[in-house]
């Protein structure tokens, strides 16, 4: 890949730069960020992201744009109010970068999406308003092996870190959940300057930009608490705790199983490859006479061998699964189930129904 | 001994400072420190927070104090 005259002169700037230079920016422009929450944060991760030509971004918050928003979200004008604040977002980030590609999404991030929303994103910027949400923004990215890039504020005051990165301390060894203390107040109750969420949300966008073109020191392992009234920026390291994986996984399990698998009949299936190009389809039958579907490729794994194949697998991509009558196939999607495949899609009486 | 101790947030709204120095009995741990501020400030009972010594943190409230250490309390913040 190579970047494009117009891409050259459009990012001109980071090209000077020998840290960044082409290969940064094809890094940039192949990165898929998920950003969570289209607010003070949000407004002021997104255009440094797609001005930057992060190639991909989606948008997810269901609020819609109010009047006592606009101090500090500077994404929107007066003549948004009422409107969905991702929709808002995104038309002002194809204004700004036309090369990119934006995608909104005006449902509330919940447990019942999260998985669904979060697959085929490289990183995932936490830019929401609520606590729990922010444990369950955690949980996710554990769950697809990819750095969430934390960004809160209260009044004067921010923190910033990078968690779960290859590996490292995660929002939970940071904060360990304790339900049985009050959940604390947000902007809405607080009140906040609104110069914070711009600064806060920059460092966020920075710390994008260093995780996708591999340059700096990403803020792994340590949280920077910012305090604008006094001028202090501190950073402190935070250990990794081993049993935070485990209470991540527990609380996704809880509603996962069902969400990860799509039970899809013979006339579905069409429709199911067209919007998943990058989907594996597996062929589990023993004998097996199909090589494509609709141009992509079928792997052929006898059930026989699954369990010793999966390893070759990437458990995070997509992964259609099916044999002569739907039979054998269950078999095969508990197995993907436990091997925590991430999206499972299941041919409801395998070939036959074809 | 003296420790000094820094609040963050909730907390420093709760203490009504940000920063404070504290004479405390030597060899006292940081659990022990937590129980006295919540002991002068029975709110910070409610609130989740964590703690840094000298900025580490540390998730054993057995961990000891030595003087002139640097104490940071810090709660998750949910603004964005």
């Amino acid at each position: 890949m190579k970047l494009s005259t117009k891409e050259i002169q459009r990012y001109k700037r980071h090209l000077l730069l020998s840290e960044v230079g082409e290969l940064g920016q094809l890094a940039l422009k192949s990165a898929r960020v998920l950003v969570i929450g289209a607010g003070g944060l949000g407004n002021s991760v997104l255009p440094y992201l797609a001005g930057a030509g992060v190639g991909f971004i989606t948008v997810v918050d269901h609020d819609k744009v109010d009047v006592s928003n606009l101090q500090r979200q500077v994404l929107f004008s007066e003549s948004d109010i009422g409107k969905y604040k991702a929709e808002v977002a995104v038309e002002r980030l194809k204004a700004l970068n036309s090369e990119g590609s934006y995608k909104y999404i005006t449902e509330k991030f919940t447990l019942d999406n999260a998985i669904k929303i979060a697959i085929d994103h490289d990183v995932i910027i936490d830019c929401v308003d609520q606590i729990h949400t922010r444990y369950l923004i955690n949980d996710v990215a554990q769950h697809f092996e990819i750095p969430m890039v934390y960004g809160a504020i209260h009044k004067f005051e921010g923190q910033v870190s990078v968690f779960n990165y290859k590996d490292g301390a995660t929002y939970r060894c940071a904060f360990p959940e304790d339900k049985t203390k009050n959940a604390s107040p947000n902007c809405e109750e607080l009140g906040v300057i609104g110069v914070l969420p711009g600064i806060v949300g920059m460092y966020q966008a920075m710390e994008v930009i260093k995780i996708v073109t591999g340059i700096g020191e990403v803020l792994s392992n340590k949280i920077l608490l910012i305090d604008l009234l006094n001028n202090i920026h501190q950073i402190i390291a935070i250990q990794k705790n081993t049993n935070s994986k485990h209470i991540s996984q527990k609380n996704l399990k809880m509603n996962q199983q069902e969400q990860i698998v799509t039970h899809i009949s013979g006339s579905e299936l069409e429709n199911v490859l067209q919007t998943n190009p990058n989907i594996k389809i597996i062929d589990i039958r023993p004998e097996c006479d199909i090589e494509s579907m609709m141009n992509i490729e079928v792997v052929h794994i006898p059930v026989y061998q699954l369990q010793q194949q999966l390893h070759q697998l990437d458990k995070n991509q997509a992964t259609l699964i099916f044999c002569a009558h739907g039979i054998n196939s269950q078999w095969a999607k508990e197995l993907l189930i436990q091997e925590n495949f991430t999206t499972i899609y299941h041919l409801d009486g395998g070939i036959a129904a074809l | 001994m003296k420790l000094y101790l820094k609040y963050f947030g909730l907390i420093a709204e709760l203490m009504k400072a940000s920063e404070i120095d504290l004479e405390v009995s030597s060899g006292i741990s940081v659990g022990e420190l937590k129980s006295n501020l919540i002991n002068g400030n029975q709110e910070l009972e409610r609130i989740s927070f964590s703690v840094a010594v000298n900025q580490q943190m540390v998730t054993d409230d057995s961990v000891v104090c030595e003087e002139n250490d640097e104490i940071a309390l810090f709660p998750p913040f949910a603004g964005g």
